[in-house]
């Protein structure tokens, strides 16, 4: 099964071309803001050297969130518009489980992506070929993510905790308080890799085009407070929209 | 803080003339101010100094106006719209790192996203005539460097 | 006998608050179009919050283009060129149409052309009549209020711009003013129907002899009026508020235009954009225009109403000018949130 895979979850730009398990090739912008510009580029680049068109895809892989929403918009819209178009199998993987991936040695994997303001997207992997989560993706304080490790560590054995993503080393204090060994990801292991995305893929569950939609983790700030004000439940986006 | 006294529309342009002058890369200036206190206004004399040729219009509608071509590359944003939002789909960490001048008005709801160091600027009208271009403008420096260049664009200004 | 190929352009607008599809046949039949609106969702903030925009846009793009293409009785073979709205606009939503754009143009191999709001809201006109060229523009919305000079169907020049605030904005601030809900225009337009000019507020720049407005200066005295009252507890009466206020704005813009019109003796006058559905606009340039002597008038063509708005058959209009003009993007398409219109050597200084 060939797969395609892209991320644009964050400011790295990566896209990959995997056959099954292997990975054939992956590509990787580091530090470009501008994904829209090079992410159908990239992916043709990668197409032409290994002489193949959308067409001979089988499946199509994405970072489904949590990251930069325009980032991810990005991502998710291409992936969506080919497999549509083309009638290919489409899978969103969480980006918190596909960095979690990049750890191979036997650790809790913490993954998260700065959020301003000691707020991080996280969660918590055991490493392996599937990282399994045992800490849900989601928004986090920094202090409501420290506990929520203190809580699994006192219910399980936790010999090594690896703390993979951005803006997480500068919560060293708190980190070194749990009292627990552990280490900080490598540059290689910081950066979400389309490959491994791809390496998960297959065994994730296809999802319809239309409704593939990215893992916000966040209700924008304008709902929130208009939920607060007026009470009102939120509602799927969707019953905003209407055609005319 | 540093308080000016502006009467006419001509002296805003001529601050904003000053700022521009003596502004560096990566340079934050925020303009805090009614609706038509004159924000716009002194950015057009930003504008013009920095050497953009095109009218400088308000960027309400787009939240941002990118000028590109000016000496010190110029960034023209106006947060009005975006009511409580979070600034996720505007990549205002991508203006900042970029070597230009970024001049935002209306930022009070960003403020907590911003970097620490900027130059504020509050404009308040003194009469309630609504033709009168008498305005007070307040400088407020963070940092430094804002501080440095608050000194250096009132000493322009003077001249 | 071989007839001319028909040329069918699949395009979509998602620059503001609706995602739009179309399917347009030789630049001038609409053969499908799709508009989702969000107009709802962004009632319950009182104005456009872009992120929620953004959010909106990705859930329907890949169901409305198929619609539009089903609604158009056609696949994908039929289509010649995949066009997109890549600026001016929110950048977020922008993104959604050209990320979608790029995608189904390299997933098909069909063209991709990028088209310029602007340009489009200007080519609604094109969906309702054949344009002579050269031709006259009043582009009038939420975020733009030009005079644009159309030497021919692809190259557009700004003669006259504003130089702070667009009309449409001024609308909406105003309306805010006054307690209407967004978008405030129609309401305002309802209201100026019942009302009579009486505040006499400024008409701005209307003697100068350029083509270009200004209107913060009447938003400033709308507002000021407004609080002086309040301070004083007196009422004032909204539907004379309202004419007032529209008097004003369309004065300068009637203005303007007829003398620009005289100026460059153009042989169609196109209204377009979000306040080329205002009544009050709409009869005042067409009487105003009337007025002139027979050989100067040029043939009027304002857009349906619907049409004024944002929407993909716009940008299928444009896309098919750019069609013919050999103007195609590549997959570096990028959105550009401050794109403009190039100005008249004039409007440089």
């Amino acid at each position: 099964m060939k797969i395609l895979s892209v991320s644009t979850a964050t400011n790295h730009l990566s896209v990959a071309l995997n056959e099954d398990q292997q990975v054939i090739v992956e590509k990787n912008e580091r530090d470009e803001r501008n994904h829209s510009e090079h992410l159908d580029p990239l992916i043709e680049e990668i197409l032409k050297e290994n002489k193949l068109t959308l067409n001979d895809i089988d499946r199509f892989a994405v970072a489904i969130g949590p990251g930069s929403y325009t980032g991810l918009r990005i991502g998710i819209t291409t992936v969506k518009m080919f497999a549509s178009i083309l009638n290919k199998e489409v899978v969103g993987i969480s980006t918190l489980q596909a960095l979690a991936k990049g750890v191979k040695e036997p650790a809790l994997v913490i993954t998260g992506l700065d959020a301003r303001n000691d707020n991080y997207f996280a969660a918590g992997y055991i490493s392996g070929d599937i990282p399994k989560n045992v800490i849900p993706d989601g928004h986090y304080k920094i202090d409501v993510l420290i506990k929520a490790i203190q809580e699994y560590a006192a219910q399980n054995k936790v010999d090594k905790i690896v703390f993979v993503g951005s803006g997480l080393e500068k919560q060293d204090e708190k980190i070194k308080a749990l009292n627990i060994p552990y280490e900080y990801g490598t540059d290689e292991q910081n950066v979400i890799h389309a490959g491994l995305i791809g390496q998960l893929a297959i065994d994730a569950q296809p999802v319809d085009p239309d409704k593939l939609l990215p893992r916000y983790l966040r209700r924008t700030q304008a709902e929130v407070d208009w939920h607060k004000k007026t009470g009102k439940p939120f509602e799927p986006d969707s019953h905003y929209v209407e055609e005319v | 803080m540093t308080k000016l006294e502006i009467n006419s529309a001509e002296e805003m342009q001529k601050l904003g003339a000053s700022l521009a002058k003596t502004a560096k890369p990566h340079d934050l200036l925020l303009l805090n101010g009614d609706l038509g206190a004159g924000k716009t206004t002194l950015t057009q004399g930003l504008g013009r100094t920095l050497g953009v040729h095109r009218p400088v219009k308000s960027p309400t509608f787009t939240i941002v106006r990118e000028y590109r071509e000016a000496k010190l590359p110029l960034f023209h944003m106006d947060f009005y719209r975006l009511e409580n939002d979070d600034l996720s789909s505007i990549d205002l960490d991508g203006y900042l790192a970029e070597p230009g001048l970024v001049v935002i008005e209306w930022p009070q709801l960003v403020m907590t996203d911003l970097p620490d160091e900027y130059l504020q600027l509050t404009i308040t009208r003194v009469d309630d005539s609504w033709d009168s271009t008498k305005r007070v403008v307040e400088l407020n420096a963070h940092g430094e460097r804002n501080e440095e260049w608050v000194k250096d664009a009132l000493t322009e200004y003077e001249k | 006998m071989s007839e001319k190929k028909d040329i069918r352009i699949l395009a979509y607008e998602s620059s503001c608050d609706e995602t739009s599809t179309a399917v347009i046949r030789n630049g001038r039949e609409i053969e499908s179009l799709i508009v989702a609106t969000q107009i709802k969702s962004h009632q319950r903030f009182g104005g456009v919050v872009p992120e929620v925009a953004s959010r909106h846009h990705i859930e329907v793009v890949s169901q409305i283009t198929k619609e539009a293409l089903n609604e158009a009785n056609c696949g994908w073979k039929d289509i010649d060129a995949i066009a997109v709205t890549y600026g001016p606009g929110l950048v977020g939503a922008l993104l959604i149409g050209v990320s979608a754009a790029k995608a189904a143009s390299m997933a098909t191999g069909i063209p991709l052309i990028g088209v310029d709001h602007i340009m489009g809201h200007i080519m609604a006109a094109q969906l309702k009549d054949e344009i002579e060229y050269p031709a006259l523009a009043l582009q009038v919305s939420g975020g733009h209020t030009e005079i644009v000079l159309l030497k021919d169907p692809v190259h557009f020049e700004i003669i006259g711009d504003t130089r702070d605030d667009a009309a449409g904005e001024a609308y909406d601030k105003i309306g805010r003013v006054l307690g209407v809900n967004y978008p405030a225009g129609k309401t305002i337009d309802a209201w100026a129907h019942e009302g009579k000019d009486t505040f006499n507020f400024p008409r701005a720049m209307m003697e100068d002899d350029d083509y270009d407005f200004s209107f913060s200066g009447l938003k400033s005295a709308f507002i000021n009026t407004c609080h002086h009252a309040d301070q004083i507890h007196e009422k004032l009466n909204k539907y004379d508020l309202a004419a007032s206020f529209q008097a004003a704005v369309i004065d300068v813009l009637a203005n303007k235009t007829i003398r620009a019109i005289k100026q460059y003796k153009p042989k169609t006058f196109i209204m377009g954009g979000g306040v080329a559905a205002n009544h009050g606009l709409r009869d005042r340039m067409s009487a105003e225009i009337a007025k002139l002597p027979k050989a100067d008038q040029p043939k009027v063509i304002l857009p349906d109403i619907k049409l004024c708005g944002d929407n993909a058959a716009m940008i299928g209009a444009a896309a098919y000018n750019l069609y013919n003009d050999n103007q195609f993007a590549d997959l570096t398409l990028n959105a550009d949130p401050s794109l403009e219109l190039p100005y008249a050597k004039s409007m440089l200084n």
